[in-house]
């Protein structure tokens, strides 16, 4: 007989890397300098991990908005949106997103996540279709677990598989084409303009998560639609409030039918409390700051570009990203976690990104900018990052004669994402993962594959004694020297090997 | 649910191309298996001369090969029923286009069974791919510029290729025709025998301008690698710059290249024409080391053992043909003669040194100059290489 709790003590992923020293999530932040940087551990560090993007979190008019909204509501609202859960701060908040996003009516939800379910489960009727991007966030793919519609998913970003399945479905079932604005793990953009156009062509329905994209990209700060040109095409628009909007929450935007239809019908609205009254104040004031100081967006981009290039330039992968959302490949996921620790150590809070959010195999240290960073800061983040990459061998000891400059999301523009290197694409593609040594995959091999792996190793030893230069034989000679200097990398790398074993062996079949 | 909405649609996919899929090779699995089909596809072709194994990984490793530094390859294979029946590489070459002013895409490592639903299914993934990048035409094939290997043969089947020289089964070009590409260009190569010895009246003609111009011909001085490597360097990037299909070596892949070479080089062969102490122009002739890769078969050890090096050391003993690959004169020595200078010494030293005879590859079909060259020294033509064009729709 099986216990639904037995899964939890087989789990050991976490213990190993706490055990390794390289637990990296739930880190309590003790105090925050302004946003940029915060204290952790006693340690003061710069944050580039964070989705403030404009900075506005630490703004003292929105944290005074916030104040006195508690003032005359209270700390909460005790209810349903429905029941008695709406303050007129509510409702002005919707009338001021409506108008902002251009859209006959928006309603706004306790998160950002729910916001998502929200829109899912109640639009999504049993004879519906959703086509679903795979690198789409997990509150899109939980909205459609939620709802009776069926699930088609296309691969990222590509507009010839979506074309190919919107082909094949039923013409007559109502149809959704579901997709991420900004991606948030990548940084890339949705093909916005192709989408619209498959949706014109097979009259479907098209939903834009704008979670990174609002108050981010777009002359106006509207978000992708508005980046392309496209608002008037795309049906519904959602956004968050944790982001740019300093706050927590989330808004749904659209034709007033719709809007009216999901505030009644759906679970997630109706059955959790409402919006706290100073989260809803926190996100009007940043509204009317994100409409009044467009210089902070091109701050922004001019930060993000800064950023790509100044990693590029020390031979980083920085991948597709056109945002301030700035990946750097790492690969390994124990290696990340490492990279993450050494980083933190430098004074950068970034985040790991491993498996699942990735491939296997593109694991990597995910930063983002806030418009409010001083250059000062972002030095420091290069200087860590030139300096910890070096270190781990992530990057090589000189900088490469020459980078692909980054191309970013300014309004105008209309670029989508920088042309992936190869290794980004396989390892985005999850080609890359599992190239470590696993016992179990070693016990699988037949004798005949043993036997073809180690004469194949054979031949590659004999090929590089072969080509052996002079060049060589002197860093051979001189591979105690560096050994010796990289010693106190040595148990790292120990670590790093034996964790992954560790990780790989005895792993149910199922997880 | 997602496998049953996937079920029909694999059932309508008809059509003559259903058979064959061509996609991108990119897990380590893939690339193994782009670069073993040769070695699948030539089995019984005895002329076939099959590279180290090793050697064309490095090639196509981005961290080995300085090419890449600039250019981007991806590697496509078609498959039939899983099994691997054709290979394609669709290739950007910045440099190519900025040193041209073109705007052209490049394949290479092109192989296929001789179908012309798979060698279809190739161009075109390699053309989507060109595409998908703004190139409104594509040439090839170019492993991956015209410094490497490159170019379809279409006469002269009967003997094993030359070192460094492309090598096909007779189809290719029927292939290359029948999916829409015509000729862009054609190289040949010749043969010249070293058992007699060169024309009296060309020995005379040379000495006098040997005199005249003070023209010293010497061996590369090995003692001096890098330094030397470095003069060659110059001569090579200037001599060539207006040539059909030329773009100059990044330093990066000279020295490379240099590196690759430095055990084939017999210094003799190797010459170096100076005039008033500088040095205008290089011959590079090298022992036609294709010989002993035959012996190898690919690979330095079997079952572990070094096999495949002893076999490839006791052939390299016995290599007794040569190729002139490279010939350069600076701008503003040409048309002097020095030209027949460097074939002179190079054909009177491989006498010396009891070689029979060699290739000389390859020249372009309108380089009048030096085709005429190489026939007045005795020079008969013996391959002929195509490289292909077609717009992509």
């Amino acid at each position: 007989m099986s216990d639904v709790f037995d899964k939890c003590g087989a789990w050991k992923d976490y213990r190993i890397a706490k055990a390794a020293g390289l637990y990296p999530y739930y880190r309590p932040i003790e105090a925050s300098h302004a946003s940029t940087e915060v204290d952790i551990e006693g340690r003061r560090v710069v944050m580039a991990g964070s989705n403030n993007y404009l900075g506005l979190a630490g703004d003292p008019r929105v944290k005074e908005a916030a104040q006195n909204a508690v003032k005359r509501f209270g700390s909460t609202c005790s209810g349903s949106r429905l029941l008695n859960g709406t303050t007129v701060l509510h409702e002005e908040l919707e009338n001021r997103f409506a108008k902002f996003l251009n859209r006959e009516a928006a309603v706004v939800v306790s998160t950002g996540f729910q916001t998502n379910l929200a829109a899912l489960s109640a639009l999504l009727g049993r004879h519906d279709i959703v086509f679903s991007d795979r690198g789409n966030h997990a509150s899109l793919v939980d909205g459609i677990r939620l709802s009776f519609g069926e699930e088609r998913k296309f691969r990222h970003n590509d507009v010839d598989h979506l074309q190919k399945l919107l082909e094949a479905a039923d013409p007559d079932a109502g149809k959704l084409i579901v997709t991420d604005g900004v991606f948030s793990m990548e940084g890339d953009l949705a093909n916005i303009p192709k989408i619209v156009e498959l949706a014109q062509r097979y009259r479907a329905r098209v939903m834009i998560d704008d979670a990174h994209s609002m108050g981010v990209l777009g002359e106006r700060g509207r978000g992708v639609a508005e980046y392309f040109g496209l608002e008037a095409n795309t049906d519904i628009v959602m956004g968050t409030f944790s982001k740019s909007f300093a706050s927590l929450g989330g808004v749904l935007a659209g034709p007033f039918e719709v809007i009216n239809y999901i505030k009644h019908k759906s679970r997630p609205i109706i059955f959790s409390a409402s919006m706290t009254p100073a989260s809803v104040a926190a996100a009007l004031k940043a509204l009317e700051i994100v409409e009044a100081e467009p210089q902070r967006r091109s701050r922004l981009m001019d930060i993000a570009e800064k950023m790509h290039n100044g990693l590029r330039a020390m031979g980083y992968d920085t991948g597709v990203s056109v945002t301030p959302v700035v990946p750097v490949l790492i690969g390994d996921q124990v290696k990340c976690f490492r990279f993450w620790k050494t980083l933190f150590e430098a004074g950068v809070f970034a985040n790991p990104v491993i498996p699942p959010a990735v491939e296997p195999g593109h694991s990597l240290i995910r930063t983002s900018y806030m418009a409010t960073h001083t250059d000062a800061q972002l030095d420091r983040v290069l200087d860590a990052f030139e300096k910890v990459g070096r270190k781990m061998g992530v990057i090589p000891e000189t900088r490469p004669s020459s980078f692909v400059p980054v191309k970013v999301a300014r309004p105008g523009t209309f670029v989508m994402s920088n042309q992936a290197t190869q290794r980004w694409a396989a390892a985005s593609a999850g080609l890359l993962a599992d190239r470590g040594l696993s016992l179990e995959a070693i016990a699988r091999l037949s004798s005949r594959e043993m036997a073809r792996k180690l004469s194949d190793a054979v031949e590659t030893l004999t090929w590089r004694a072969a080509n052996l230069q002079p060049d060589d034989f002197k860093r051979l000679g001189s591979a105690p020297l560096r050994l010796w200097s990289m010693r106190s990398e040595i148990p790292g790398l120990l670590l790093e090997k034996g964790a992954n074993l560790f990780l790989k062996n005895g792993q149910h079949p199922e997880a | 649910m997602a496998g049953s909405a996937r079920k029909p649609k694999a059932s309508t996919q008809a059509g003559a191309q259903a058979d064959v899929t061509v996609t991108p090779a990119q897990s380590a699995a893939d690339r193994e298996a782009f670069i073993r089909f040769p070695y699948e596809l030539y089995r019984d072709d005895p002329n076939w001369v099959p590279p180290l194994e090793m050697e064309r990984r490095d090639f196509l490793d981005p961290k080995k090969n300085p090419w890449f530094q600039f250019g981007t390859a991806e590697l496509f294979l078609a498959r039939r029923e899983g099994k691997v029946v054709g290979r394609i590489a669709g290739v950007v070459d910045p440099r190519y286009n900025e040193f041209h002013g073109t705007n052209l895409g490049f394949f290479g490592m092109f192989e296929s069974l001789d179908d012309q639903v798979v060698a279809r299914g190739l161009f075109d993934a390699a053309a989507t791919w060109l595409k998908a990048q703004g190139f409104p035409e594509m040439l090839g094939p170019l492993n991956f510029s015209t410094n490497y290997e490159c170019s379809v043969l279409v006469e002269g089947f009967e003997a094993s290729p030359a070192v460094m020289m492309a090598y096909n089964p007779r189809y290719y070009p029927a292939l290359y025709e029948a999916c829409g590409f015509v000729k862009a260009k054609d190289l040949w190569a010749f043969d010249m025998a070293s058992s007699q010895p060169p024309p009296q009246k060309v020995v005379r003609v040379a000495e006098t301008i040997r005199q005249r111009n003070g023209v010293v011909v010497r061996p590369i001085r090995m003692s001096d690698f890098s330094a030397e490597v470095q003069r060659v360097k110059n001569i090579y990037n200037a001599a060539w710059e207006d040539n059909w299909g030329f773009v100059p070596m990044t330093e990066a892949e000279f020295d490379h290249m240099a590196k690759d070479m430095k055990p084939l080089v017999v210094p003799e062969l190797l010459l170096i024409a100076e005039v008033k102490g500088e040095p205008v122009a290089f011959s590079m002739t090298i022992p036609d080391a294709n010989f002993a890769l035959k012996a190898a078969g690919g690979r330095l050890t079997r079952f572990g053992l070094p096999i495949g090096l002893v076999k490839l050391a006791l052939a390299a003993r016995r290599i007794r043909r040569l190729r002139l690959i490279t010939l350069g004169i600076k701008q503003g020595f040409r048309r002097q003669g020095l030209d027949a200078i460097l074939y002179l010494d190079t054909i009177t030293t491989a006498r010396r040194l009891g070689y029979s005879g060699g290739e000389i590859s390859w020249t372009l079909e309108d380089n009048h100059l030096v085709n005429r060259a190489i026939e007045s020294m005795g020079g008969v033509r013996s391959k002929t290489y195509r490289i292909y064009r077609r717009p992509i729709a």
